[in-house]
């Protein structure tokens, strides 16, 4: 079988101090509101890495103001939840971490899910989802590898 | 809350027994003896070295020359090798950390498939057409009569056999000869390298493992010539180096050791203010910006040699660059006169010159503190390609400003933080010899918590990266999580392996199991022990318990031998109150407690309809007007027969006053760790009850705690003040909380907290939706 493979040009960053390349998110179904809201935590050195490379220009994430927007679209890029509508709705910044905060309508909890964020970019990256309902753990913390596309988050 | 009356008998504290649940199978606090290795001459059972320690030792005179047209290394040395040890060896093994570039290296060819969908460009370079084939070249070996010496290469390392067997105390002479390639950083990164600066055509070298290097033997691994695969870093001897380094004569070289001619290598601007920095309360520029600046747009006419000399080091790196700022300060480390100096581009500043040297002297201060007087003439950090690395006295810093000069709180504190942990390392891998290429966590974790130590005291609330427990809670969740002791090439998240993790366990050791006092001695010990030595593991956790005088096997097993957790649940409480068997009391306690059981449903809408005893109350008997919890007079005779045949002691047992709480804990996560609680009483008063992880000894997955207190509990909180790493805190409360999530928090809070860092955003885009 015969697949293309495509070099990602823009996609080359530089590794970083940190030598762990791991991203969360807390995936809560509120069951009273019927929304899946997710807190994605991500390593703020890759993020402003990654949105430099992505937009070409020294862009840091606490002081240039299009940094949420564009955090925002790079991560609805690559998180996923079943056919799940989500909105980014803003982002929190601490010296070490990026949170982004996503919602979406959602009758259910979510069966599926996708998290790939920064798995083009290091071989070694670790993203885990962890599943809750109404703020409690429902298992354990699912594992996504980098080359990990969508998984299963219940059974 | 239960509440039950406990039936006083007069051996009631002693008897109760509480807790039903099935005993572990496994006894978590038993000895680590089965797994730590047998003590013996050379290693003591208390963590010291033995009395027949020993170490071999490496001499090295080495000449070297930089070829900034080519970015090449050109090097030969003669090495003299002591054997100390009571072996007698037939064949020497050296480090060629430069073969991880070669084209068949097992670096490459050990790595797993990227995502083959998108993938990053150096790894398209280097499996497609323009991959950087680097490593050594090795010219013959040869003894000191000249006579050539068998040489076996096998990947990073390289066997020498000895014309004759070097007996037990005996040196040996060899030299060698060596050239190779230095990786362009931008392309290769790695702890050493060349950076290109296109606007003005020069290089920053940062030159580090970059001779063949003495492997380490020892009485433990024998031989380490484990091969070097790129994440362990090495281990190595303690040795004397003299080295010459021959580079273009515009260039300023940073080294380890001492400078042996500064007549030949410095203007008299440069000597004069080296001098006037040996006294300055400040750094002394030695270089300026606009210096620098010069040098960049000048060519060398010709080369200069720089001689350094460092006395004990187990290794030796160096820098070289017309770019170079240089800055020095000096400064007396408890009585040790230390120059501590930076090295920089103008693209450093203005971050460097205000930061980089002020950190090297807060290290030097922080950790001698801790552990002993820093022992060398020299720390030096380095701006260059290399994001963090550490030699003896000198260390390569990667963090700069933007173009424009500005920086980011982010860039500042990742400056400051690197500074202090490379210059860190000197103390722990450099001066305690531990073995990175086997155990990353003995020098990274313990210089990560130092680091947090002396981050703690750089400023307020510096944003530590590390150290604090709650920084490690979702690593030890994660699925990535590997036991600390497990061997540095094999650990799938580094970082918070082999930094973080280890780095919270000492500070909590060090603030909740032991307190300062019995850990800043115990460790001092250990640093003092094994400093200019090569401990292990096991000499580390048994001079913690040696000096502590603590047994701290079930800690090292919890936190470093598993991959456990630490979650401890407050399952349930339960309140006793003392049966008096005075009837005036028990009796209306017991109406008070049926009248507060709830009423059911049918009861309630069967209240209001006319019972038949309204219109025929001769219906009505003695059984419907008797008070059941009116004292009898035979209950009240009973009682005060009771009381008669009691001792004095004995009847203030029956204090009705008193409140025994049976407190149900759960260890959810494995992991054993002690239980504080904040016990808030109705009253309003508040009681730390601080209880050794002990109290698992018997049960490591449940206990009962019996709280005895004349106050009635209205709340109480586990770990208060966060200082464990639990990982669940909607269990930590009774009753129980609601916590709400990050989410939420962030939703209420959005409209009227603002992000002092995100300040400017008011321009910003709104934020995209998308449909999946």
């Amino acid at each position: 079988m015969r697949r293309l493979l495509l070099p990602a040009i823009t996609s080359a960053i530089l590794a970083t101090a940190h030598q762990f390349h791991f991203g969360h998110i807390d995936a809560n179904w509120n069951s009273r509101a019927k929304t899946l809201e997710l807190a994605v935590r991500l390593h703020a050195d890759d993020l402003e890495q990654l949105l430099r490379q992505r937009h070409g220009r020294p862009l840091e994430l606490d002081r240039d103001p299009q940094a949420e927007a564009l955090a925002c679209s790079y991560v609805l890029e690559t998180v996923a939840f079943d056919q799940a509508r989500l909105r980014c709705i803003g982002m929190e910044m601490t010296i070490h971490q990026a949170t982004l905060f996503l919602e979406a309508p959602a009758a259910e909890p979510p069966r599926r899910g996708r998290f790939r964020s920064f798995s083009a970019h290091f071989p070694d990256q670790i993203n885990t989802i962890q599943l809750l309902t109404d703020n409690r753990r429902t298992g354990p913390a699912i594992p996504f590898m980098a080359a990990d596309q969508w998984k299963p988050l219940r059974r | 809350m239960r509440r039950a009356a406990v039936l006083v008998s007069l051996t009631f504290l002693s008897s109760l027994a509480f807790g039903q649940s099935r005993r572990s199978p496994l006894d978590k606090f038993r000895q680590l003896e089965e797994i730590l290795p047998t003590p013996n001459e050379y290693r003591t059972a208390s963590g010291a070295p033995g009395h027949k320690y020993w170490q071999q030792r490496a001499d090295y005179q080495i000449a070297v020359e930089l070829d900034d047209v080519n970015q090449r290394i050109i090097g030969s040395a003669t090495i003299d090798y002591h054997n100390n040890s009571p072996d007698t060896l037939r064949y020497l093994w050296l480090q060629l950390d430069q073969n991880i570039w070669q084209k068949h290296s097992d670096t490459p060819l050990t790595e797993t498939a990227p995502d083959l969908k998108r993938f990053p460009l150096p790894i398209a370079r280097r499996l497609m057409d323009d991959p950087f084939e680097g490593g050594y070249t090795i010219g013959p070996v040869r003894d000191a009569s000249g006579r050539e010496l068998h040489q076996q290469m096998n990947r990073t390392m390289m066997r020498v056999d000895l014309p004759s067997p070097l007996a037990s105390g005996q040196s040996f002479r060899f030299s060698l000869s060596w050239e190779y390639k230095i990786n362009n950083s931008k392309r290769t990164s790695g702890r050493t390298g060349a950076e290109f600066f296109k606007k003005d055509g020069n290089w920053i070298y940062e030159i580090a493992q970059w001779f063949p290097r003495m492997a380490a033997y020892n009485d433990v691994t024998g031989w380490q010539h484990k091969q070097f695969l790129g994440t362990g870093e090495f281990t190595l001897e303690f040795g004397d180096y003299q080295v010459k380094i021959t580079a273009p004569n515009d260039h300023i070289v940073a080294s380890t050791g001492v400078l042996q001619n500064p007549l030949e290598v410095l203007s008299p601007a440069n000597r004069q203010r080296l001098e006037q920095a040996r006294t300055s309360p400040k750094p002394v520029l030695i270089v300026t910006p606009a210096e620098a600046k010069a040098a960049e747009k000048g060519k060398p006419n010709g080369k200069k040699t720089w001689v350094f000399h460092a006395k004990n080091v187990r290794d030796f790196a160096f820098a070289s660059s017309r770019k170079f700022i240089w800055d020095a300060q000096g400064h007396n480390v408890s009585g040790n006169p230390v120059m501590a100096m930076s090295f920089y581009p103008n693209e450093g500043n203005p971050l460097w010159e205000r930061y980089s040297t002020q950190a090297i002297i807060h290290t030097l201060n922080i950790y001698s503190r801790y552990t002993f007087q820093y022992p060398y003439p020299i720390a030096i950090s380095v701006n260059g390609p290399v994001g963090g690395m550490e030699y003896p006295m000198i260390c390569f810093n990667g963090p700069r400003p933007l173009e424009d000069g500005t920086y980011s709180q982010r860039t500042k504190y990742a400056l400051i933080g690197v500074v202090i942990h490379e210059v860190g390392h000197n103390y722990f891998p450099m001066i305690v010899n531990s073995d990175e290429r086997q155990w990353t966590w003995l020098d990274e974790g313990i210089n990560s918590f130092l680091q947090f130590l002396a981050e703690q005291e750089w400023e307020p609330n510096y944003p530590s990266r590390r150290g604090e427990p709650s920084t490690i809670v979702e690593y030890m969740l994660s699925p990535a999580h590997d036991p600390i002791m497990t061997n540095s090439e094999s650990v799938v998240a580094l970082g918070p392996n082999a930094y973080g993790k280890p780095a919270t366990a000492l500070n909590i050791l060090r603030e909740t199991i032991l307190g300062r006092e019995l850990f800043d001695f115990a460790f001092k010990e250990y640093s003092r022990r094994w400093m200019f030595k090569r401990p292990m593991p096991a000499d580390f956790f048994r001079t913690m318990e040696d000096a502590s005088g603590t047994d701290l096997d079930w800690f090292w097993r919890g936190w470093f031998y598993t991959n456990e957790h630490v979650d401890i649940s407050l399952e349930k409480l339960t309140q006793y109150t003392i049966d008096t068997r005075n009837p005036e009391i028990e009796k209306p306690l017991s109406k008070k407690a049926k009248e507060e059981e709830p009423v059911t449903l049918s009861a309630q809408r069967n209240k209001p309809l006319r019972k038949r005893t309204d219109d025929y109350p001769e219906l009505l008997d003695f059984y419907n007007k008797w008070d059941e919890f009116a004292p009898l007079p035979s209950e009240k005779r009973a009682f005060e027969t009771y009381v008669k045949g009691l001792e004095e002691d004995e009847r203030k047992l029956l204090d009705p006053s008193m409140n025994f709480y049976a407190l149900d804990l759960k260890n959810i996560g494995g992991v054993l760790m002690p239980v504080i609680l904040e016990v808030e009483f109705n009253d309003g008063t508040k009681e730390e009850l601080r209880i050794p992880a002990e109290i698992w000894r018997r049960q490591s997955n449940s206990v009962t705690k019996l709280i005895p207190t004349r106050k009635e509990i209205r709340s109480i909180t586990l770990d208060p003040h966060l200082e464990t790493a639990d990982a669940d805190l909607s269990n930590n409360h009774w009753p129980r909380r609601t916590v709400k999530s990050k989410f939420q928090l962030f939703k209420e809070d959005r409209d009227n907290k603002r992000n002092p860092m995100n300040e400017g955003k008011s321009d910003a885009a709104p934020p995209p939706s998308r449909n999946n």
